[in-house]
This record gives C-alpha cells, structure tokens and sequence, in this order.
C-alpha cells in the first residue's frame, strides 16, 4: 500500500508508507490550507506531516496525542489540527499536542470526528453519541488542557446511531451549504441542524414529597403540595 | 360501508383529500397537533400522518404495537403517544433524522458524504451514486447495478442506468473547477456538465 500525490491532470507519485518509516498504513488525511502540505493520521496511531516530499514532524502517544487508530484530521480555521483518536480529541497547534478525554468531560474517549459548524460549536461523533461543545470552552481548554469542558450530548433518545468504530471512506462528514451537518452512522446518512436544535425547554413539574430542616421531619407541619413548573 | 375522514367546511361536508393513497380504512380517533398536522388512527390499517402534502401510514408491519388505534394524546411537550390493542407508542421528532431507503437511498451503506459549491450533496453507497439536491435525489448507476423497485409515490427520486459512474464507488472529492471526483476500486472517475469520465 502506499499514497499518491497527483501531480496536475494525470501524473501521479506513489510514495510506499514504508518511506515515510512507518509499517502500517495511513487512516486518516487532510491538507494544511495554512501550511501547504498533507496530514496524516494512522492506523497503529501516531501523526505525521508531509511537505515537499519529505515527513517534517511526527506525533505519536508519548508527546500527548490520543491513543489507538487516528480515524480522522482535521485544520480548522485558525490552523490547528484536531486529531480524533480512540483516546480521546488530539489539538496540534504550534508544536504543542493535548488530548481532550473523559477526564476533561467528554461522555467517552472514542471519537470519529470532529468539525466546526457555523455558530461558534464543535461537533463531535464519537461512539456514545453526538457531542456539542461551544467554541468558546475548547478555546479554555487549549488554554489550559487541564481544565474541565461542558458537552451536550445527543444520544439515541435524539436519533443518533453510534457505532464503535466508523469505516468506508471519505469524507465521513460534510457541512452543506446552509450549514447543516450530515454524517455516516454505517446505515444511511444523519443530518443535525446546529442551527435549529430542538431542545426540551419545558420544565418537570415540581413535587415535593419531604420537609426536613437538621434531622427531624417538618412534613407534617408543612402539607406537600405539588406546584406547576411555571409558576 | 368503507370508511373515510370527512371535512366539515363553510357549513359543507366533504371528503378530505389523503395523498396518494387508495387504503380502505376505519378511522377512530383523529388528533390535530402542534404542527397542524393530521394524525388519524383506525380500527384495522393502523395510523396515519398526514403532514405537509404528505401522508405516511404507520403498521404494526412498520414497529406500532397494533393496529387497532384506541386513543391519541399530545402532551405538553409535543410528544404524540398512541394507544393501540397491543401497547403504547410515542412520536416524536429526533434532533438527528437519518435518510435510508426507505427515504429514497439506493443502499443502506453509505460510505462517504460530500457537500457540493452548488448546494447537492453526494452520498457514495454499496448500490449507487446518490446526489441529493433540494429533496430530490438523482441515483447514478453502474452498468451493472439495477435500480431498486419502490412504489410509485416516491417521485422525488429518480434513477440513471449506466451513468458511467464505476461500481462500488468510494472516496468523494470535489475540485476547484467544480468537477465531482469518484475514486473506487476499479477506477477514478469525474462528473462535469451531467457526465462520467473516467480517468
């Protein structure tokens, strides 16, 4: 196996994987609007970037990144790369890598990719579901990696399949033109709606069944009584 | 005596217009919701939705648990709960929708998405070429795929027989010149101006 680099109308340069010293292959790939160049995540993990033909830098676990297969790379708009792992979201930016895993609040560590949309929200498909997470929490948590995120997580109850591991080909998501995103759960095509999310803002209806103040029962002083949730 | 809904309108009655279907069935129960759209539940056909245009009937062959419909029931948050002979079925609408076959696709494996400049989308499946545009889908196939067989109703889909487009296609690409490009495992093709070259 190797990968092509075409070379205008119907030149194309086969570059074996073993050149580039690796023994697996390549699973992921994106270009360097920035930088020129190609990305490549592997199979057996790790990160390398190619330029000219030559590997000018490689990530593996050790330096931070995600453990496990690299299922997909992606540049976002200010030229850092974030990385889904097995082991979590990988961001690369400047020479500097952190993971962004359970530990910091994601729901679990799987993730097939991650994407902007066009309100200030990263999407990430991951294998316990769909997960929003606003701009501005990843820009404190590249900040500070130690730091802990808030995610929404959309999950069954909201029609998302959740595979454990995702294949085919690519491109595994694509942000249409009105911006929505539509993504390969293995069966058909989901599509969510960044723009027009359907929460549930109606309230639970209060019911209060106990009243206790340091250790005795006031139930009996104070009737329960049930009030309506938008009183 | 067949059963039917009927409308009663500027102090006239008359039959209310179900899309494109020619079911016999006894309606039971009829419910109007949040949306204004139409649910009516029968003795014998199950449930049927009628929503902007279109009709979908919904069987204990679809997943209902019967299709007897006793009771309709909208609660406070939208969700459509029906009771029927055999159980209880709730209706909503998901945040993320998935389009199958059942929604026009030629296959049920999808293996790579693509957004065009002009606003189509392109789903590469184990059985076609789709490209989605406005709710219209257009399927490409290969010489030797056939096209599914779906009932008459399913206008919106429309199939080209031996479009050139290589089997099992893959990867999707689009280029600055607005070219599509398909690289499958028997070859690399493109479409430009509503053709398949091959490379």
């Amino acid at each position: 196996m190797a990968f092509f680099i075409w070379l205008g109308e119907t030149l194309s340069k086969r570059t074996p994987w073993a050149t580039l010293g690796r023994t697996d292959f390549a699973s992921s790939l994106s270009t360097d609007p920035a930088q020129g160049g190609v990305w490549l995540g592997f199979y057996q993990g790790g990160l390398a970037y190619f330029r000219d033909g030559q590997v000018r830098a490689t990530y593996k676990v050790a330096d931070g990144l995600g453990k496990g297969i690299v299922v997909d790379v992606q540049v976002d708009k200010d030229g850092a790369l974030w990385v889904a792992t097995e082991g979590g979201l990988s961001r690369v930016k400047s020479g500097r890598v952190s993971t962004l895993t359970s530990k910091n609040g994601l729901p679990c560590d799987s993730v097939h990719w991650a994407r902007e949309d066009n309100d200030q929200s990263f999407w990430l498909y991951m294998a316990c579901g769909l997960v929003r997470i606003e701009r501005t929490q990843l820009d404190a948590w590249a900040v500070d990696p130690k730091r802990s995120i808030r995610a929404t997580v959309f999950d069954s109850s909201d029609g998302v399949r959740s595979p454990a591991v995702v294949g085919g080909h690519s491109p595994r998501v694509a942000k249409t033109t009105d911006g929505k995103l539509w993504f390969l759960p293995g069966d058909g095509v989901s599509i969510i709606d960044p723009h027009h999310l359907a929460f549930n803002n109606c309230l639970p209806r209060l019911h209060v069944e106990q009243i206790s103040a340091r250790g005795p029962d006031l139930s009996g002083v104070f009737a329960p009584a049930s009030a309506p949730a938008d009183s | 005596m067949p059963g039917g809904i009927r409308r009663f309108l500027d102090g006239k009655t008359d039959t209310y217009p179900l899309p494109a279907t020619r079911l016999q069935f006894k309606p039971t129960r009829l419910l109007r919701d949040h949306d204004g759209s139409l649910w009516i539940g029968t003795q014998d056909r199950g449930l049927f939705h009628v929503h902007g245009g279109r009709l979908d009937v919904l069987a204990q062959s679809d997943g209902l648990s019967g299709d007897d419909i006793l009771e309709l029931f909208e609660d406070r948050e939208g969700n459509i709960w029906v009771s029927t002979n055999d159980g209880l079925d709730r209706f909503r609408d998901f945040a993320v929708p998935t389009i199958s076959v059942k929604q026009g696709l030629s296959a049920a494996f999808v293996g790579s998405v693509l957004s065009a400049k002009d606003g189509s989308v392109w789903l590469s499946t184990s059985g076609g070429l789709n490209r989605w545009k406005n709710g219209q889908i257009t399927i490409y196939h290969s010489r030797r795929e056939r096209p599914l067989t779906r009932p008459a109703e399913r206008s919106e889909v429309h199939d080209v027989t031996d479009s050139g487009v290589p089997e099992a296609g893959g990867s999707l690409f689009q280029d600055g010149r607005g070219r599509i490009w398909v690289f499958a495992y028997r070859g690399v093709t493109y479409f430009e101006n509503g053709r398949f070259t091959s490379r």
